[in-house]
């Protein structure tokens, strides 16, 4: 296939397998805790990072890691104490980092940065230091889930019960906001910041449509998220359309199709 | 050695300066079944996360002899849509494929092992989460409201089913809204409501002196004869 001569889609392909692995993995987990809109609220933060990136001249893609790892902690910081609704303080994130966003790029008369691509996610802007960043963090975060998955389990069912029961509960939830963290900045290349949110929930979403178990659910959502990265990837490279928006589509079209079953 | 499993001296709870809990002290024994009774926010389920080292009292001391399973407050409910089945809620509490399957076999609900949890009733779910506790070989159950949003059919199977437990020696400790309940299935009875604080068997405790102090007002209830 013709697809697979050029550099940019196998690095597409590479990047978007990792990130389908592991958004579904921490998607479960999100999902089930009704916290979901965390997602948004980091690719969000994360597209603060990139244009922080552009700012400085610093590789944006390091710049959204750290800019939405710190806010993750001090989201689940401020969630922690219960002062603020948590629904309320994530809305506050997502509109002070888009504030924030619009204001340096106006600021830095755009820089070179393809914003429309960061939005909405753009093939072609796969590199190879992206796939050196992408590949050891999704392994890390893998694993971290596949050796936590009791503790993680625990703390998504009751956390009293976890707690009771000896798990770290903090030491979890701030696991959990970082790992999403990471995940959604190493994806808004391939799928944009707008749409990053359905890679972590529509699979999750479509394998409970399956009503099987917990860890029966991660693995259908790992393999619904493959397939639509993969079949968007293709649809945007044949279509000539935004990488995200495809990705978002073929997702939609297995979440329409699992009512049927 | 003594034969106490939970020893409460003196202990006190405040919250946002409201004093929920004042110098509780009571002794729970090896093989007791005791329930909690009182109004809204007199301090229950406070207590059962003091004893449980979820909150931390401001003054007084809390001594556990023995590991404590838990079953908290709606937690049937608010895990009813959780993509899980029964068997992975309950391996979640053990160690050892024998005590998850000992756990599920002494609960009954061996049967359901590979059924999603929202597919159970009420009073099946709540059963999942006291073999949850089971698997991880307790020698105190603590319930908080085990019945509430269970029918009355299933609630009365519920109670013989915990008062069965007790047989075989688990220390049972649960909170209910249901002064009948209270009365006709614990041993002993731990009342606490603001000022009013009463501990003994039911007998002593349940009297309507010592219920109008708590409610503020008569309740009716039936004291069946142990």
């Amino acid at each position: 296939m013709d697809i697979f001569n050029y550099d940019f889609m196998i690095r597409a392909f590479l990047a978007g397998s990792a990130i389908a692995v592991t958004a579904p993995l921490i998607g479960t987990h999100l999902v089930v805790r009704r916290y979901s809109l965390m997602a948004d609220t980091l690719a969000h933060i994360s597209l603060l990072g990139v244009t922080i990136g552009f700012f400085v001249s610093v590789y944006p893609l390091f710049f959204a890691v750290i800019v939405s790892v710190l806010s993750a902690f001090l989201i689940e910081k401020l969630r922690s104490t219960k002062k603020i609704p948590g629904d309320a303080l994530l809305a506050i994130f997502i509109s002070g980092s888009l504030a924030l966003t619009v204001i340096l790029f106006s600021i830095m008369g755009g820089a070179g940065m393809n914003l429309f691509a960061f939005l909405f996610g753009s093939i072609a802007t796969v590199s190879l230091t992206d796939l050196y960043l992408v590949f050891p963090l999704s392994f890390f975060t893998v694993f971290f889930l596949q050796y936590y998955k009791k503790d993680l389990f625990l703390s998504s069912l009751d956390e009293d019960i976890a707690r009771v029961e000896k798990v770290r509960v903090s030491f979890m939830n701030y696991s959990l906001v970082v790992l999403t963290a990471i995940c959604v900045s190493l994806s808004i290349k391939i799928i944009g910041a707008l749409l990053v949110g359905a890679l972590i929930v529509i699979p999750v979403m479509t394998a409970m449509n399956f009503k099987r178990g917990f860890f029966s659910t991660k693995k259908i959502a790992v393999l619904v998220s493959f397939m639509g990265v993969t079949g968007g990837l293709f649809l945007s490279y044949y279509l000539g359309l935004p990488s995200g928006g495809a990705i978002v589509a073929v997702l939609l079209l297995f979440f329409s199709c699992s009512f049927l079953k | 050695m003594s034969d106490f499993q939970i020893k409460i001296s003196n202990v006190s709870f405040a919250y946002d300066g409201h004093q929920i809990i004042s110098n509780l002290s009571f002794v729970v024994e090896k093989g007791d079944y005791l329930g909690i009774i009182g109004p809204n926010g007199g301090g229950k389920t406070t207590l059962l996360k003091i004893i449980l080292g979820l909150l931390k009292p401001k003054k007084g001391e809390v001594i556990i002899n023995g590991k404590c399973g838990y079953v908290p407050q709606r937690a049937a409910q608010d895990t009813a849509g959780l993509p899980a089945t029964v068997e992975e809620i309950v391996a979640s509490g053990g160690s050892s494929s024998e005590k998850i399957t000992h756990a599920m076999e002494l609960v009954g609900i061996n049967k359901h092992k590979d059924k999603l949890l929202s597919s159970l009733s009420g009073g099946e779910r709540q059963k999942v989460f006291v073999a949850h506790s089971l698997a991880g070989n307790p020698e105190i159950l603590i319930l908080d409201e085990p019945s509430a949003g269970v029918d009355i059919s299933s609630q009365g199977k519920f109670y013989s089913f915990l008062r069965e437990l007790n047989k075989k020696g688990i220390t049972i400790i649960f909170v209910s809204h249901d002064i009948n309940v209270i009365a006709n299935e614990a041993k002993k009875v731990l009342c606490l409501g603001g000022k009013t604080v009463c501990f003994g068997t039911p007998q002593e405790t349940i009297t309507q002196k010592n219920i109008e102090n708590l409610y503020g007002r008569s309740v009716k209830f039936f004291l069946h004869q142990h």
